[in-house]
C-alpha cells in the first residue's frame, strides 16, 4: 500500500511568491492522479515537493506511512520523468536506464538481469547502446520511463511527459504511460497543462489554480459537475461559454441583454437557496448548443460570426448581443458569417454559478 | 642529424627542459581546470548567501594587469619559501577568474533537471559535479584547457623571475641559450631543431582536443543532443 498525502503543503519561494498554497491531497495506492491547470498554477512545484526537490516551506508529506519532508530525494524511493526527459547526453542509453541501480551498489549481474526487463518491457532493445543525440523524441521518453521504472519505485512521477513529443507521438504515449501504469501497479502523478492528456490518462484529476486545488474528481466529474467558474472554463474543448445574466424570481427566468430564458422549476429553487444575489452566470457547453436555420420554441436569435469546420465536428462562432459564444456543430453543417441561426440550450446540461463568489449553484 | 645534436646543444639539455615544462604546464593546467570548474559549478549551480558578490569579486580580479601585482606575488613566494621551485608556477593559477567566468557561463546553460534527475536517482553532490557536470563540459574544458596550456608553456617572464637553478629551467629559458655570447643566434639549424621541439606539444595537445575545441571555441552552450 503506497499512498501519498498531502497535508497542508505550502511553498513559498522568495518572501511572497506562494506557489503551492494549503494543499491538501490524498492519492490512493495504484492510483494514477493527474495535476492539471495553467502555467504557474503550482503543480509541478507541488510535484517536486514529494520529490524532494523543493523543500515545503510548511505542510507534510506522506509517501506510505512515512512522513518524508526531512527525507531527502533520493531515499524517498520516487521515481521521476522530467519534462525535457533529462537524458545524460554523454552516457549510452545502458547507462542512462541503469544509473539508479549503479547509484545504489546493485550486484552487476542483478543489473544487467533489470536492465534486460526494462528494455524488453519498453520494447528499446535495439536502443541500448546508442547516445541519447541518436534517439527521437519518442525513443527518448522511453528510455526516461525506463530509468524511472528501473528502480521498482514506490512513487511515480511524471513532469509533463508529453509536453515535448509531436500531436501524433503524443496521442499514442498517453496510453501507453496508462498501460505501463497499470502493469505496474505503481501509485503515479503526473503534471500537466492539457485537459484532454488529463481526462485520457487520470483515475482522478486535481485542478490547480494559483496554488490551490479547485476541485477534484474523475474526468466526468470536471466535465459535468464543475464546482468554480475556473474548472468549468478551463475542462472542456471548446471552453464552456458564459453568459452574465439576471435571475428573475417572477418570471422564474435568466434574463441577459440578447434573450430571456426560462429555466426549470427545480433549477429555480437551487438558484434562490443558493444564489448570494440575482447576479448569476450561465454555463453552457458548446456541446450543448443546438443550432437550428429557422425559429422553433424557446429559441434565441443569434448572428453567425465566424464558421471552422475541422473535419470530425464544425465549431461556429455565434454573436449573441456584445458577446461572442461557440457552439459544436456536426460537419455536414453549413452556415456563413452574418447568416442567422437559432439555438436552443440543451437545459438538463446548463451550469449556473454565482457571479459574485464565482461558485456553481446548479 | 640536426634533432639530434640540438638535444644537447642548450643547458640544461632540451629533453631537460621539455620535462620540466610538461610537468609544470600539465599540472598547472590539470590544477586550473580542476579548481575552476569546482569554483565555476558551485557559482552556477548552487544559490547562497553571498555568491553573487563572490563571483563579482573573482571578476572583478580580471581589471589588474598582471606587471602590477608581479612585485607582491614575487614577495608572497618569497615568504612561502617557494623561490626557485615548481610551486609558484602551478599553484597561484589553480583558480583562474577569466577560466571561471567561461566555466560559470557554460554550467548555467546546463538544465537544473539534468542535475535534478541524477540528484533524484542516488547521485551525491560530489557526484553530480564529477559524474555529470565534468563530462558535460568537455568542449568548454578543452577549449580553456588549450588556451591555458598554451599561455603556462609559453611564459617567460614569470618563470624567469621565479627559478634561478638552470637544471630547472623550462623550454622558455632554456631557449634563452640559443644567443650565443656575441647576442646573435649563429647556428640557425641548431636553433630551428630547439624550436620545433619547444612548439611540438602544442600542436600534439590540439590535435588530442580537436574534437571538442571547434565546439567549445564556436559556442560555449551545453547542446543536449
Amino acid at each position: 500500500m503506497v499512498e501519498v498525502i498531502l497535508e497542508k503543503l505550502t511553498k513559498v519561494f522568495g518572501k511572497n511568491t506562494v506557489a503551492v498554497d494549503n494543499v491538501n491531497l490524498h492519492i490512493k495506492d495504484k492510483e494514477f492522479l493527474v495535476l492539471l491547470g495553467p502555467s504557474g498554477c503550482g503543480k509541478t512545484t507541488t510535484l517536486r515537493c514529494i520529490a524532494g526537490l523543493e523543500t515545503p516551506t510548511s505542510g507534510s508529506i506522506y509517501i506510505g506511512d512515512r512522513l518524508v519532508n526531512d527525507v531527502s530525494e533520493k531515499d524517498r524511493d520516487v521515481a521521476m520523468v522530467f519534462q525535457t526527459f533529462a537524458l545524460w547526453p554523454h552516457m549510452k542509453v545502458k547507462d542512462n536506464i541503469t544509473f539508479p541501480l549503479k547509484m545504489h551498489k546493485v550486484p552487476k549481474e542483478e543489473i544487467k538481469k533489470k536492465l534486460n526487463e526494462t528494455a524488453k518491457l519498453l520494447e528499446m532493445s535495439h536502443l541500448l547502446d546508442r547516445v541519447p543525440g541518436q534517439l527521437s523524441g519518442g525513443e527518448a521518453q522511453r528510455v526516461a520511463l525506463g530509468r524511472a521504472i528501473i528502480r521498482d519505485p514506490k512513487v511515480f512521477l511524471l513532469d509533463e511527459p508529453l509536453a515535448n513529443l509531436d500531436a501524433k507521438l503524443r496521442v499514442h504515449m498517453r496510453v501507453e504511460i496508462r498501460k505501463l501504469q497499470e502493469k505496474l501497479g505503481v501509485t503515479t502523478v503526473c503534471v500537466t497543462h492539457d485537459q484532454v492528456e488529463a481526462m485520457a490518462m487520470a483515475d482522478r484529476i486535481a485542478v490547480m489554480h494559483q496554488g490551490k486545488i479547485g476541485q477534484l474528481g474523475t474526468a466526468s466529474d470536471l466535465y459535468d459537475q464543475p464546482q468554480d467558474l475556473f474548472v468549468a472554463g478551463f475542462i472542456g474543448s471548446p471552453p464552456m461559454n458564459f453568459i452574465d445574466c439576471t435571475y428573475e424570481e417572477e418570471k422564474k427566468a435568466l434574463i441577459s441583454e440578447a434573450f430571456s430564458l426560462e429555466i426549470p422549476k427545480n433549477l429555480a429553487i437551487e438558484i434562490k437557496e443558493h444564489a448570494t444575489s440575482s447576479e448569476v452566470i450561465l454555463g453552457v457547453r458548446p456541446q450543448d448548443i443546438a443550432l437550428h436555420e429557422k425559429q422553433t420554441p424557446n429559441s434565441i436569435s443569434t448572428e453567425v460570426y465566424a464558421m471552422e469546420p475541422l473535419g470530425s465536428e464544425a465549431i461556429v462562432d455565434l454573436r449573441l448581443g456584445d458577446i461572442i459564444i461557440k457552439a459544436v456543430a456536426p460537419p455536414t453543417y453549413r452556415t456563413r458569417p452574418g447568416d442567422t441561426t437559432w439555438i436552443i440550450f440543451n437545459m438538463d446540461r446548463i451550469h449556473v454559478l454565482d457571479k459574485k463568489t464565482e461558485k456553481a449553484i446548479v | 642529424m640536426n634533432f639530434y645534436d640540438a638535444l644537447n646543444f642548450l643547458r640544461p639539455p632540451i629533453y631537460r627542459a621539455f620535462m620540466n615544462s610538461i610537468i609544470v604546464t600539465g599540472s598547472y593546467t590539470v590544477l586550473l581546470l580542476l579548481g575552476s570548474s569546482l569554483t565555476a559549478y558551485a557559482l552556477a549551480k548552487y544559490r547562497f548567501r553571498g555568491g553573487r558578490l563572490v563571483f563579482w569579486i573573482i571578476i572583478s580580479t580580471m581589471m589588474l594587469p598582471g606587471v602590477i601585482t608581479l612585485v607582491p606575488s614575487v614577495m608572497l613566494m618569497f615568504w612561502f619559501g617557494w623561490l626557485d621551485t615548481y610551486w609558484p608556477l602551478i599553484i597561484p593559477g589553480a583558480v583562474n577568474a577569466y577560466t571561471v567566468f567561461l566555466l560559470r557561463q557554460y554550467m548555467i546553460t546546463v538544465p537544473d533537471e539534468v542535475l535534478d534527475a541524477a540528484r533524484l536517482y542516488g547521485c551525491s553532490e560530489f557526484g553530480l559535479f564529477w559524474r555529470i557536470m565534468l563530462p558535460l563540459c568537455k568542449p568548454a574544458l578543452a577549449a580553456i584547457g588549450l588556451i591555458n596550456f598554451v599561455w603556462s608553456w609559453n611564459d617567460f617572464l614569470w618563470p624567469l623571475i621565479i627559478i634561478s637553478d638552470q637544471n630547472k629551467f623550462t623550454m622558455q629559458l632554456a631557449l634563452m641559450g640559443l644567443w650565443d655570447i656575441h647576442g646573435s643566434l649563429s647556428q640557425l639549424n641548431l636553433v630551428s631543431a630547439c624550436t620545433v621541439y619547444a612548439t611540438l606539444p602544442l600542436i600534439i595537445f590540439s590535435i588530442i582536443t580537436s574534437k571538442h575545441l571547434i565546439k567549445g571555441f564556436t559556442g560555449l552552450t551545453y547542446t543536449k543532443r
